[in-house]
This record gives C-alpha cells, sequence and structure tokens, in this order.
C-alpha cells in the first residue's frame, strides 16, 4: 500500500493519506506488529515492538551517602555534608530528601539540617540529641524546578562547638545515618 | 536516538524519553508563621497541598513538622490527613522548655479522587507549644505524583 504523509502547514496540511481505495492505513514494521487504522477510524494495535522511548525521567535519579564523619568545628555554623553533584537542567522537576544525624561526645546537643542549592537554603529541619553521644535526626524535603543545573547539598550545624555529622551510627555502621537524595519527577 | 519511518528518519526521541513523567505536578508547601497548639487533645493544621489528583492517581505524601513548647517536656506528633482519615503519623519529645524536635511521616496513597491533604499538628502535653515556621522552610507537606 502506498501512502503519503503531508505535514505542510497549509492547504491540506497535517493528512495522512492512503493511495489505494481501501482507507486502511498501516502503521507497521517488516514484521506483522504495528498499528492499524480501519477506513472507520479504527486504531488496532497488533503487539508493537517499541524500545527506548519509555525510559522514565527517574533513571538519573542519585544517592550520596556521607562516607566520614563531619566535625562542625564551630557552634552555630553550617557545614557541608554530601552533595547530589551536579543534576538536572532548566525546567526539570526534582525531589531532593536528606536525612542527617548530628552528635556531641560531650554532652546533649541540639542539630539541625538543611538542603542548600548553592544560593538558597530549601528545607531545614532540626532536633535534640539528650545526652553525650545521643544522635539529633533531621529530615527534610523539598521539590524544586530547576533553573539550570544545580548542586544539592546537605548541610548541618549544631548549638555547640564540635558536633559531629555522623557518617555511622551505634548499631550499624555499614549505613550511613547522614545521606541526600535527589529523584528526577519531570 | 532516532524513529525511523519506512527507513527515514523522522523523529529524535529526546534523552529521558518521550514520557516526562506524571511528577510534573508534584509540589511543596511551607507553613508559614507559626501554629499555637493551645489544647492537648486537637490536632490543628499546618501547611495543605491543594486539592490534588483525581481517582486511581498514586501519590506519595511527605509531612515535615517543627515544634517547640515554651512550658518545658513535652510530646508532640504530626500526622498526614486527608480531610476523613489520618494516613500516616510520628511523634517527638520536647526535652527542655523553647528546645526544638521535628517530625517526619511519609505515606503513598491511591486517590479516590481529588483530595487536600493537610499537615497537622498537636502538643498532649501543655498548651503552650507551637508548630514553628523557623525562616519558612522547617515545616512543609510535599505531593509527588507517582501513577
Amino acid at each position: 500500500m502506498a501512502s503519503t504523509i503531508n505535514a505542510s502547514n497549509s492547504g491540506g496540511g497535517g493528512i495522512i493519506q492512503t493511495a489505494d481505495a481501501s482507507g486502511v492505513l498501516n502503521l507497521q514494521g517488516g514484521g506483522n506488529t504495528g498499528i492499524s487504522i480501519s477506513a472507520a477510524g479504527v486504531p488496532t494495535i497488533t503487539a508493537p515492538t517499541i524500545s527506548g522511548i519509555m525510559t522514565g525521567v527517574g533513571s538519573n535519579s542519585v544517592l550520596t551517602n556521607l562516607s566520614a564523619p563531619v566535625t562542625l568545628t564551630l557552634a552555630n555554623t553550617w557545614y557541608n555534608g554530601p552533595n547530589t553533584g551536579s543534576i538536572g537542567a532548566s525546567g526539570q522537576k526534582w525531589l531532593i530528601v536528606a536525612c542527617g544525624s548530628v552528635y556531641l561526645s560531650t554532652g546533649a546537643i541540639y542539630g539541625e539540617i538543611a538542603i542548600h542549592d548553592g544560593t538558597n537554603f530549601l528545607a531545614a529541619q532540626g532536633s535534640v540529641g539528650g545526652n553525650t553521644n545521643w544522635q539529633a535526626l533531621g529530615t527534610a524535603s523539598y521539590v524544586v524546578t530547576l533553573s539550570g543545573a544545580t548542586t544539592f547539598t546537605l548541610k548541618a550545624a549544631a548549638n555547640s562547638a564540635n558536633a559531629v555529622l555522623a557518617a555511622g551510627n551505634t548499631y550499624n555502621t555499614t549505613l550511613s545515618p547522614t545521606y541526600i537524595y535527589a529523584v528526577r519527577l519531570a | 536516538m532516532a524513529t525511523t519511518i519506512n527507513g527515514t528518519t523522522g523523529v529524535t526521541i529526546p534523552a529521558g524519553g518521550l514520557l516526562t513523567g506524571v511528577g510534573s505536578n508534584s509540589v511543596t508547601t511551607y507553613q508559614v508563621g507559626n501554629v499555637t497548639l493551645n489544647s492537648t487533645t486537637t490536632y490543628f493544621s499546618g501547611p495543605n497541598t491543594g486539592s490534588i489528583g483525581a481517582a486511581g492517581e498514586k501519590w506519595l505524601i511527605i509531612g515535615h513538622g517543627q515544634f517547640t513548647d515554651t512550658a518545658g517536656v513535652a510530646s508532640v506528633g504530626i500526622r498526614i490527613y486527608n480531610g476523613t482519615s489520618a494516613l500516616s503519623q510520628s511523634f517527638n519529645r520536647v526535652v527542655t522548655a523553647n528546645g526544638y524536635v521535628d517530625c517526619s511521616c511519609f505515606v503513598v496513597v491511591t486517590l479516590s479522587g481529588a483530595t487536600t491533604f493537610t499537615l497537622q499538628a498537636a502538643d498532649f502535653t501543655s498548651t503552650a507549644g507551637l508548630l514553628i515556621a523557623d525562616s519558612a522552610i522547617c515545616t512543609s507537606i510535599t505531593a509527588v505524583r507517582l501513577s
């Protein structure tokens, strides 16, 4: 069946015509798979093989754990923890989630973690580690539309000097309690 | 990659695929201003998602709450509320007067129709509790459409 595709914006633009009198349009490869549209306009899809299209935007999501403890030398000062690396492009929408754990070896501590985009703080949370070496946990998340490639960083601060942003915890040293992840949504 | 029709390149598929994802209408809403928790038996409303979604859609809802209590030690909690039921909750404890503590909770839900999800907060110990906005970034609710 010979066919004509006219994609012009003028005249008969946008018309897909069949050259024979059947009115049946077949879109298919060399096999028997493909899409048929009857003369009445009813489509029939016969197991088409399509690859490389539905890869999903989430495939370039990333998780970064804190690999070594970070000493928060000065009180009430933000220090960098793990970051996402440069991700995304203008117009993309991402979910950023950060979890962090702060403790002090000499007493109780108030610790806070935040998501920072290099210019602004986007989200923050903090809590108290009520005794020596008790960990203050914070979890923050944010949905952001990017204006360009961006590096998101988990930052941490505490109300006493020499607190520690933890890379391990008491019960399982193989899993970091401090991490940031980015999931592309659109 | 390119898609071909009868051997002729017709369409260039952008990196990442044709489907940009249903997540494009995901959103984070911050709490603006502190919420006074002046009853120990009431959940007070914080930020909400606005009316989102439609029947059959699946969403991830994330809630974060930051608390203090000016009176002293207090048990506090948050929940994600859909207008009828609490779907997820978490609790924590303010350990000193004017101390800070956070709560986070999460739920994946399949909608029966357009729904407004609200982060609600309670202080179960005293009437001096606050759900705080602190720089307007500490208390929030996030909705992420999954399908």
